[in-house]
């Protein structure tokens, strides 16, 4: 479903250039579940936003089905996020003056989805997340399970083709932690596709994948036989 | 689709409100110079619009419609005003004449009086210099009195040669500073005249205009005034008309009537005209919007720099909000729509220090209108007009941040914290 092919990233910092990403390649099936791995500065937060549209590689071509998701103006790029990437970040990034439902209602409102069923499609993605009881209220109020847990209610609520999860346990404790990767692997068994960025061996491995990255570079991978074994 | 932008605008305009409100300090005061700017200009607007409308009402129709047909030498003409002054003697005014101008449409009222300056008055030792009217009922008809003391002459005695006067309250004083003066006899060039009344004719609007300026006056029968005046005439003639709009063209058509009876004799020397009234109060109004224009200029520079406040804050806005602009923008809100958002926020903002200064101006123009007792007039196009313009103020100061905001690239805006 996702190919990475051939791409390069780098910064200039002065006259020098700084290279973040080396000849990556990588393909990504629909319905898979896969964790990218690495220390900090390995560069998998520069993978993270080529993934997610918010970047561009210096060269190399990412190809979403059969889609160019590298040609688009920044329009075009809105649009694709919108549609086709649910965000998950480790600090929830949930808009503080907005109540659960209106955060998750965001993502709709973009893509021009009419007030009436915006309301079901949110609230129906807040149930998903377990929190139907929790639709009118304000994030300051929620505790940082529940806020994740709204930050992928509204990741789904536009059925992306897949979910991009930035360290989202990062931020959260044991026990909320084991609920969300609990969650993840759940709406996957449900046929959704998730990439999610690590650094925690221990999170990682709750994927059917591991991508592992250093200084810019894919080293290896482990597939889920050996990971469950 | 359109349902959706107008939707979308009515939520930007909601969430500007909020934004607005959960700073209640920061935005008072952004507002602050948006808000004394247009209080000055409405103000200034409606004091200046209160004075030239009080000022024409005044001097065009002598606040009462009415106008003066003067008979007047020819070769005076363009003196103006004061040529009438001069005492021509023109032929006496036909009955018809007159009769034809009052049935004329716009013409509500008509009177042939006499005026003239008194070349002094006695009372014992007591004198005075009063302009000296000889009218008939239809001058008082058109110009009423109240009499304070006494009665007033009835329109039998007016046409009547009975020697008797009434004194406004301004003669009275000068005459009988400590007494009576009902009943008394006055000299008049030595032919006594009996004081019957005692009348006022100063509205509260001469009383702002000329303070505690007097002017004695008497009213005498116009039947007795060739005996004063030693001829008949000049005769003054007053048209009223039915509306201020028609003061002049009714003023004019009188005089025409008046030039057809004159032989072309007298036409070469002297004939009827009005003086343009309406044109003179054009050129004071015309005076005052230069001065509220120059004055609005000079408010004009509060609006500027209240403007720049704005700017300042709404840039302080995007900084503070740079992370919210991240996140919708990974969610897939476009450039346009965070443009929107903060260009709508700008706008909300200056809209409402421009009602906070209307309803602040309107307000200083009442006080000010209180205590001094000036006129003022709410004038709807400055009203309209702040309107807009603070909303101007709002998209021309809050486009910078608004740019800055919708250019913002959403990994750095994530990144920020």
């Amino acid at each position: 479903m996702i190919r990475l092919s051939n791409i390069d990233k780098s910064y200039k910092l002065g006259k020098e250039e700084i290279p973040i990403l080396k000849n990556i390649e990588l393909e990504i099936e629909a319905g898979e579940f896969l964790a990218i791995m690495g220390p900090s500065g390995s560069g998998k937060s520069t993978l993270m936003n080529i993934l997610g549209c918010l970047d561009k590689p210096t060269s190399g071509s990412y190809k979403l089905d059969e889609m160019d998701m590298l040609s688009g103006r920044e329009s075009t790029l809105a649009t694709i996020r919108n549609k086709q990437i649910g965000f998950v970040f480790q600090t929830f990034h949930l808009l503080p003056r907005l109540t659960a439902l209106q955060n998750v209602e965001l993502p709709l409102i973009y893509n021009k989805i009419k007030k009436k069923e915006r309301r079901m499609r949110a609230t129906e993605a807040l149930e998903k997340v377990g929190l139907a009881d929790r639709v009118s209220f304000l994030p300051t109020r929620l505790s940082g399970g529940q806020k994740q847990r709204v930050a992928i209610a509204r990741a789904l609520v536009n059925e992306p083709k897949f979910i991009l999860a930035d360290e989202p346990t990062g931020a959260l404790d044991t026990k909320s932690s084991e609920q969300i990767l609990a969650l993840f692997s759940e709406l996957n068994k449900e046929g959704v596709t998730i990439i999610m960025i690590t650094h925690d061996r221990e999170v990682a491995e709750k994927a059917d994948r591991i991508v592992y990255i250093r200084d810019g570079e894919l080293l290896h991978e482990e597939r889920g036989e050996s990971l469950n074994a | 689709m359109r349902n959706e932008v107008k939707a979308s605008m009515l939520e930007n305009i909601r969430l500007s409100f909020q934004s607005i409100f959960a700073h209640k300090l920061r935005s008072v005061l952004t507002m602050l110079g948006v808000i004394i700017g247009i209080a000055a200009i409405i103000a200034i607007v409606s004091m200046i619009e209160g004075e030239s409308e009080a000022l024409k009402s005044n001097l065009v129709g002598m606040g009462n419609n009415t106008i003066n047909v003067v008979y007047e030498d020819m070769s005076m003409m363009g003196e103006g005003y004061y040529s009438y002054t001069s005492h021509l003697t023109a032929p006496p005014v036909k009955e018809e004449t007159v009769e034809l101008i009052h049935s004329q449409p716009n013409v509500n009222g008509l009177s042939l009086y006499h005026e003239t300056w008194s070349s002094g008055v006695f009372y014992q030792a007591n004198m005075t210099y009063p302009q000296m009217y000889g009218v008939d009922q239809g001058y008082l008809d058109l110009f009423p009195i109240t009499i304070v003391e006494g009665r007033q002459l009835t329109p039998v005695e007016l046409l009547g040669k009975n020697q008797f006067v009434m004194l406004n309250e301004d003669a009275r004083n000068e005459l009988f500073p400590e007494g009576d003066a009902l009943g008394k006899l006055i000299d008049l060039s030595g032919i006594p005249f009996q004081v019957v009344g005692v009348y006022t004719d100063k509205t509260t609007e001469d009383v702002y205009y000329y303070g505690d300026w007097t002017e004695p006056k008497l009213i005498l029968p116009k039947g007795i005034w060739p005996l004063i005046a030693g001829y008949e005439s000049p005769t003054q003639i007053a048209v009223q008309a039915t509306s201020s709009e028609h003061i002049q063209e009714a003023g004019m058509m009188a005089a025409d009537f008046l030039n057809a009876d004159l032989s072309p004799a007298d036409m070469a020397t002297a004939m009827y005209s009005v003086m343009d009234m309406q044109a003179i109060a054009e050129e004071i109004a015309a005076y005052n919007r230069t001065f509220a224009m120059l004055l609005g200029g000079i408010a004009s520079i509060s609006l500027l720099v209240g403007g720049i406040g704005v700017m300042n804050i709404m840039l302080v806005s995007v900084t503070e909000r740079t992370r919210e602009i991240g996140i919708k923008k990974a969610l897939g809100a476009k450039r346009h729509l965070i443009l929107l958002q903060f260009l709508t926020e700008a706008i909300v903002l200056t809209s409402l220090g421009g009602v906070l200064g209307i309803a602040g101006g309107i307000g200083i123009a009442k006080l000010i209108s209180m205590i001094t007792g000036m006129p003022f007039m709410i004038s709807i196009p400055a009203i309209i007009g702040s309107l807009l313009f603070s909303m101007v103020v709002g998209i021309v100061f809050g486009l910078l941040p608004s740019l800055k905001a919708s250019k913002l690239q959403p990994v750095e805006a994530l990144r920020y914290e």
